[in-house]
């Protein structure tokens, strides 16, 4: 067994003298931003679009308007929580969260 | 171990150090699974990548080398199950030791290869390659016994001299 071996291992010796390319640059892997992505701009047009419906609203009571901008607000709410970058799901949850208590402030007021 | 910590700290120097340290090793290994030279260079560079991310974690309870074997082996069975991509011309101008080498080492399923290259190439003991990739000693001796049933076979009309030699 043992002239096999060494039979196997002269064989296998030979990767020994495989050339040996340069050797690469390596620096730690930087975690990329991810791309913001359609979904994102999309929230970010329906925020500034609820935003606009807001203003112009005219202040009455508990209307129909009232009713689907709250459920607009909820729909944007569980979109926002998917977006992965963690500074921006902060930062647009915090404009609609100004939304919705300015929409909350706008039904006292009547 | 010093010069670990450093690494380990982040020092760019140090880092570029360990890499060109374990550049050769790691990259013929990684020839030895792969058998082409663009594949080696892609596993080498990803397992000491990985290596470099996960060195705070390494506590040397084995050498550095058996730690990055297991590495390069995961990598590598990870790699396996992807798409392979198109077949890449080989490079001319390789020694025929280097492809003796490599077309023995082609017939053998990924774990005997790793077996074989530790054992054979890297000199390590049974028990060493055992824990470096997370098996028992008995799996190693039968991936060796394997190994040489085919190789004894790969390496054809010589096999019956040795019969006859051991014979003696």
């Amino acid at each position: 067994m043992n002239t096999l071996d060494d039979r196997i291992r002269s064989a296998l010796l030979g990767l020994q003298q495989a050339p040996v390319p340069p050797v690469p640059r390596m620096r730690p892997a930087i975690p990329e931003r991810r791309a913001a992505g359609p979904a994102l701009f999309a929230a970010a047009a329906m925020l500034f679009l609820l935003a606009g419906s807001l203003f112009f609203m005219p202040g009455r009571g508990r209307s129909p308007e009232v009713t689907a901008l709250a459920e607009h607000i909820s729909a944007l709410e569980a979109r926002i929580a998917r977006i992965e970058d963690g500074d921006l799901r902060v930062l647009m949850g915090r404009e609609l969260a100004l939304l919705r208590r300015e929409l909350e402030l706008s039904q006292r007021s009547d | 171990m010093d010069d670990l910590e450093a690494v380990r700290r982040g020092d760019p120097d140090a880092r570029d150090r360990w890499v060109a340290t374990w550049w050769p090793r790691v990259y013929r290994m990684a020839l030895g699974m792969t058998g082409r030279e663009q594949d080696a260079e892609d596993l080498a560079q990803e397992t000491l990548m990985t290596g470099l991310a996960a060195l705070s974690r390494f506590r040397g309870e084995s050498s550095e080398s058996t730690w990055l074997y297991a590495i390069l082996l995961r990598k590598h069975l990870s790699q396996r199950r992807r798409p392979s991509p198109p077949l890449r011309p080989v490079p001319l101008g390789r020694e025929p030791e280097v492809d003796e080498a490599l077309a023995l080492l082609s017939d053998l399923p990924p774990a005997q290869k790793i077996t074989a290259t530790l054992f054979y190439v890297e000199g390590l003991s049974v028990r060493e390659i055992a824990k470096s990739l997370g098996v028992l000693t008995a799996t190693v001796k039968w991936r060796l016994f394997r190994v040489r049933q085919t190789l004894k076979r790969r390496l054809g009309s010589d096999a019956p001299r040795i019969m006859c030699k051991e014979l003696l």
